[in-house]
């Protein structure tokens, strides 16, 4: 019996190719799809869970309130670690680390390591990163030693043993290679391709609980006591007043996340990699989810339409003997056909794929994943769920006919009952929600490109400023400004695109110690210039002032230059900008002056925050070097200053970024959203698409008769193909009705999380219905062409 | 032996409510061969789709060798059908995508008969109705009188003790129509009760007996001897 079911079902896939087609390749594309966003899901999942003892790991985040403004960062201060340790007996074990780069040289190897980290010798003792080599005990305990992951050692030792080897770090610092642990999967927040011991930093000679630069993270004994020792820790900050200088109603306080949840659900950011965010993980799922969606519904409304033309095999089949439940068996055999055939196609098609998935997540999945036992449980569950969702209705159509009624002779076919054109309906509304989305997502970005920033991130190059060039300030901008092709060089702690650095700031009217917290960053009297920051009030700096705030023997009462923005000059009370000029402030206790300066409102972080208060100030950062070239010949100036870079800095290698292109990075998450988007709405648009046509194609074979009367009759082949399309197209209309009020909700949802923003307006729900109507209608009536161009005489002959 | 008392059947659609069985009661002995005639409409079809247990009669009573059906489900019905009704049509009803050999077997599949047994009865029909050196072709590929054989084929394999035909030569021409009624004719000689509607006298020639409706009555029976 099954042999005749599987029989029956090929010869039926192979005598109706067009719907075979579509259903077999919808289904695949759907899986597809599913398959490679479940990669992702289950990579962003599974984050630090293979961490052996993740369940008692915590990282330890600060929150201090200063004034009532309160701060909350990854990071702390060395102290927390060993602190915690002695003074609770929950603590087992615990691990600092300092995340940056350096450059590393093996003679003339040299690359500028951008994931070098310092980190306590207990790393390996609370972290299940494999150590291949070395002795996981000493491998980070004294001064100066290296641990590099299996391809960094490649890449300078080639296959040579590393251990017991040396590596330069910077220009003159040795260190000896201890060990060589395995590359840091994919899935872990710590990220690395080399660690060294935390004692080799001056800093890690003293404790301070302030200086928060460090990730820490505590072993607990057990894994209830992360939330009972958090408790604890208000209580036990508060007789560290003293300590810590947060009297009053100041505060510094700590608390404890899990770790394997840090990376989903912080809302603190780190040291090592943008967080992930849990609604985005969402967003995947319900597209992944949704197109699988699509696919079912071609299926199902492809085989109950054409369920009519199966009728008479059923109603045979019931008078030979068969039983409802054999007859439903059959069918929902042939949907298992289908769907594990498309499963087989998707799963190929998801491998092929997965290159250029990757590029568009911007991740390394392999499709190793795939292979896993789990995985391939969770895949054959799906392929089971959808052939028995996409089956089921298909099949109790077949089953319900009764004998008596088919064997008479053809029934009519509904071929557009109510069921399927509320399918046809939703299908084309997820369709249309997600173009709509797609526009508002690329909009948002393109906004954000556009947007005036307040600063001119063109032709601006950004480099790292080191220890040689940092030593010759005046020389390196004497010889680049020298260069025709450059017009400003200007040092910098940091870009300007986004800027982390937090410090206090009083009035000197105002009394003592009752600083409000404001972004600083160290600049010198070339950066307005480079930047093109608009000063309102003010004059610009000048050589004088970096001199008088760096002298040592000046008036340190009154030695720095300030430029406030606009944010602060209200923040601080003054009513113009010109009220500020003169004025004077003190930054911390150590930093004091006058304000120079009032600049217009510039992007200096997210167009997801506000512009906050920010105050620029006389002091040489030597982070970065901005270099604004003139637009003109860049290759050629950039091959210049190359040039000038090799005499100056000889052992560095010459590295450097375009401003907007580090500007781009801060939208990287958005970019790529607003990438997946496109790809899957198109594909949601191209099965919704196959889906229509194939019914389509059912309709108007079944109307043939009647097309070729009304033909004869002396029907215009407008007016036929009018005929024909106009019950698509209310559907489709229909559905962008139902779906506009939902895009408009879940964008403004979206748009939510920028203070800078377009607004969603009506036009993107006009377009998307024109787009959507347009493309639903070159379907159709590619069908009704053919039908209405047909010769009456031969459409006539077919019943 | 089947028994009709007094058989009704009403059909009734959103707009109208058509009688069509009015009363129907009549017998029919094992062995016998019975032509049931009439003008298109009366009811002929009907008759024999309720006699065939392939739907239920709206009043009297149908008893099916000694059951009582009439009240039965569609479930407790397909039961009682399964390998003791053959069913030839008009229109043959073979199914497209399956082979002569496979439609022939399908009968014998849904009564679960071993695998060897059911080749050799199945071959063992196909070469009695001549049709064996088609058996791997599809109906489409096979004439009229070829398909209606592979449907006689389909319906006597399971070798039931009733068969019901509704116009079995209304598609064909005379002489492919003369051979099935020869098949029919031998059937019964060997024992098979035969009920046939046909509208060509010279079919019903065949019959031991005349069943004449009118309007969902029976007006004359007619006998031969
Ligand atoms: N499923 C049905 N629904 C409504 N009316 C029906 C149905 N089947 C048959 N009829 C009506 O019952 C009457 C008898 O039909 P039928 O038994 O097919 O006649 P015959 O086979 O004698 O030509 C006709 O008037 C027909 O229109
Ligand atoms: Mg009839």
């Amino acid at each position: 019996m099954f042999r005749n079911y599987l029989t029956i079902a090929f010869r039926n896939l192979l005598r109706h190719k067009t719907f075979s087609l579509i259903t077999i390749f919808g289904l695949a594309v759907g899986l597809a799809s599913c398959l490679l966003l479940l990669l992702y899901i289950s990579q962003e999942a599974s984050y630090d869970t293979f961490h052996t003892k993740a369940d008692r790991i915590a990282r330890v985040t600060m929150e201090y309130s200063m004034d009532g403004q309160v701060g909350q960062y990854g990071v702390t201060g060395t102290k927390v670690v060993p602190d915690f340790g002695r003074s609770f007996p929950e603590v087992e074990s615990g691990v600092r680390m300092l995340a940056g780069q350096a450059v590393v040289s093996n003679k003339s190897i040299r690359f500028r390591e951008k994931r070098f980290v310092y980190a306590d010798s207990a790393f390996f003792h609370l972290f299940s990163f494999p150590l291949l080599k070395g002795d996981p005990a000493k491998a980070l305990a004294a001064p100066n030693q290296l641990v590099l992951s299996a391809s960094t050692a490649r890449k300078y030792f080639g296959d040579r043993n590393p251990v017991g080897q040396t590596l330069r770090i910077g220009l003159d610092k040795d260190f000896m290679v201890t060990g060589v642990v395995a590359d840091c999967p994919p899935n872990s927040q710590i990220k690395y391709d080399l660690l060294a011991s935390f004692t080799s930093l001056d800093d890690a000679k003293t404790e301070q609980w302030w200086s928060a630069n460090y990730a820490s993270y505590l072993l607990l004994r057990t894994p209830a006591s992360i939330r009972s020792l958090e408790a604890k820790i208000p209580a036990y900050m508060r007789t560290k007043s003293a300590e810590t200088e947060m009297t009053g109603k100041n505060y510094l306080t700590y608390f404890l996340e899990p770790m394997p949840g840090v990376h989903l659900h912080s809302a603190v950011s780190g040291v090592f990699e943008p967080a992930g965010n849990v609604t985005y993980i969402y967003i995947f799922g319900a597209i992944a989810l949704l197109i699988l969606v699509i696919a079912c519904v071609n299926y199902i409304n492809l085989a109950s339409a054409r369920a009519v033309e199966r009728a008479q095999e059923v109603g045979v089949r019931k008078v030979m003997g068969a039983l409802p439940r054999q007859l439903f068996g059959q069918f929902m055999g042939e949907s298992s056909l289908v769907t594990f055939t498309a499963l087989l196609i998707g799963g190929l098609l998801s491998y092929l794929l997965l290159p250029v998935f990757n590029s568009l997540t911007d991740r390394q999945f392999s499709a190793a994943v795939w292979l896993d036992p789990r995985t391939i449980m969770i895949v054959l569950a799906v392929g089971t769920l959808v052939s028995l969702i996409a089956g089921s209705y298909p099949a109790l159509i077949l089953t319900r006919y009764k004998p008596v009624q088919v064997l008479k002779g053809h029934l009519k076919g509904h071929s557009a009952s109510r069921f399927r054109q509320s399918l046809i309906v939703f299908q084309f509304a997820i369709t249309a929600f997600l173009i709509v989305s797609t526009v508002m997502v690329k909009r948002q970005l393109s906004f954000i490109q556009q947007k005036k920033l307040g600063y001119n991130k063109e032709h601006v190059l950004i480099l790292p400023a080191n220890r040689q060039v940092n030593g010759q300030i005046s020389a390196v901008k004497q010889q680049l400004t020298q260069l025709s092709g450059v017009k400003h060089v200007s040092f910098v702690y940091e870009s300007p695109t986004f800027v982390n650095g937090g410090y206090g700031m009083r009035r000197f009217d105002m009394p003592e110690n009752t600083y409000r917290m404001i972004t600083g960053l160290p600049v010198d009297e070339d950066f307005v210039k480079t930047t093109g920051l608009q000063i309102v009030a003010g004059s610009d700096l000048t050589e004088q002032d970096m001199i008088r705030a760096n002298d040592p023997k000046g008036d340190t009462l009154n030695s720095y230059r300030f430029i406030l923005n606009e944010a602060a000059v209200k923040d601080f009370g003054w009513k113009t900008p010109q009220e500020a000029i003169g004025k004077r402030v003190d930054m911390g206790g150590n930093r004091k002056g006058e304000v120079k300066a009032v600049v217009a409102n510039f992007h200096f972080a997210s167009m997801r925050q506000k512009i906050s208060p920010i105050v620029l100030f006389t002091e040489y950062g030597g982070g970065s070097m901005l270099v604004k070239l003139a637009g003109n010949d860049i290759t050629g100036t950039i091959r210049q200053i190359e040039g000038t870079w090799k005499k100056l800095a000889p052992n560095y290698p010459f590295e450097y970024q375009f401003m907007d292109q580090e500007f781009n990075k801060l939208y990287a998450g958005e970019t790529r959203t607003g990438q997946l988007f496109t790809v899957f709405a198109g594909l949601s648009i191209l099965l919704a698409c196959l889906g229509l046509f194939g019914l389509s194609a059912f309709t108007t074979a079944q109307r043939t008769k009647e097309i070729g009367i009304r033909k004869v009759l002396g029907a215009s082949i407008p007016g036929l193909i009018f005929l024909l399309t106009k019950d698509f197209l209310k559907l489709v209309l229909i559905a962008i009705l139902i779906a506009s009020p939902l895009a408009w909700y879940a964008m403004n949802k979206w748009l939510d999380d920028f203070a800078y923003k377009v607004s969603v307006e009506w036009w993107v729900f006009a377009l998307t219905a024109l787009l959507a109507v347009g493309i639903a209608f070159l379907t159709v009536s590619f069908q009704s062409l053919k039908a209405a161009w047909m010769n009456p005489v031969r459409s006539l002959r077919s019943e | 032996m089947i028994k009709t008392v007094n058989l009704q059947k009403l059909f009734a659609t959103e707009e109208v409510e058509t009688t069509a069985l009015n009363g129907i009661s009549m017998d029919v002995q094992d062995g016998e061969f019975v032509a049931i005639m009439g003008p298109s409409g009366c009811g002929k079809s009907t008759l024999l789709n309720i006699l065939g247990l392939l739907d239920n009669p709206s009043g009297g009573e149908y008893h099916f060798y000694g059951t009582e059906v009439s009240k039965m489900s569609e479930r407790q019905r397909a039961q009682l059908r399964k390998g003791s009704i053959g069913f030839v049509f008009q229109s043959f009803n073979l199914i497209d995508e399956l082979t002569v050999y496979e439609n022939v077997e399908l009968p014998l599949l849904y009564l679960k008969t071993p695998a060897d047994e059911r080749k050799v009865r199945v071959e063992e029909t196909l070469t009695r109705m001549n049709i064996m050196h088609r058996r791997n072709h599809f109906p489409q590929q096979l004439s009229g009188g070829q398909q209606q054989r592979t449907a006689i084929a389909r319906a006597v394999v399971a070798k039931p003790k009733l068969i019901l035909a509704d116009e079995p030569t209304g598609n064909l021409d005379s002489a492919n129509g003369e051979e099935v009624m020869k098949l029919l004719n031998q059937l019964n000689d060997e024992g098979t009760t035969i009920i046939m509607v046909t509208h060509s006298p010279y079919d019903a020639g065949f019959a031991h007996r005349i069943v004449n409706l009118f309007d969902g009555k029976v007006v004359t029976e007619n006998f031969h001897v």
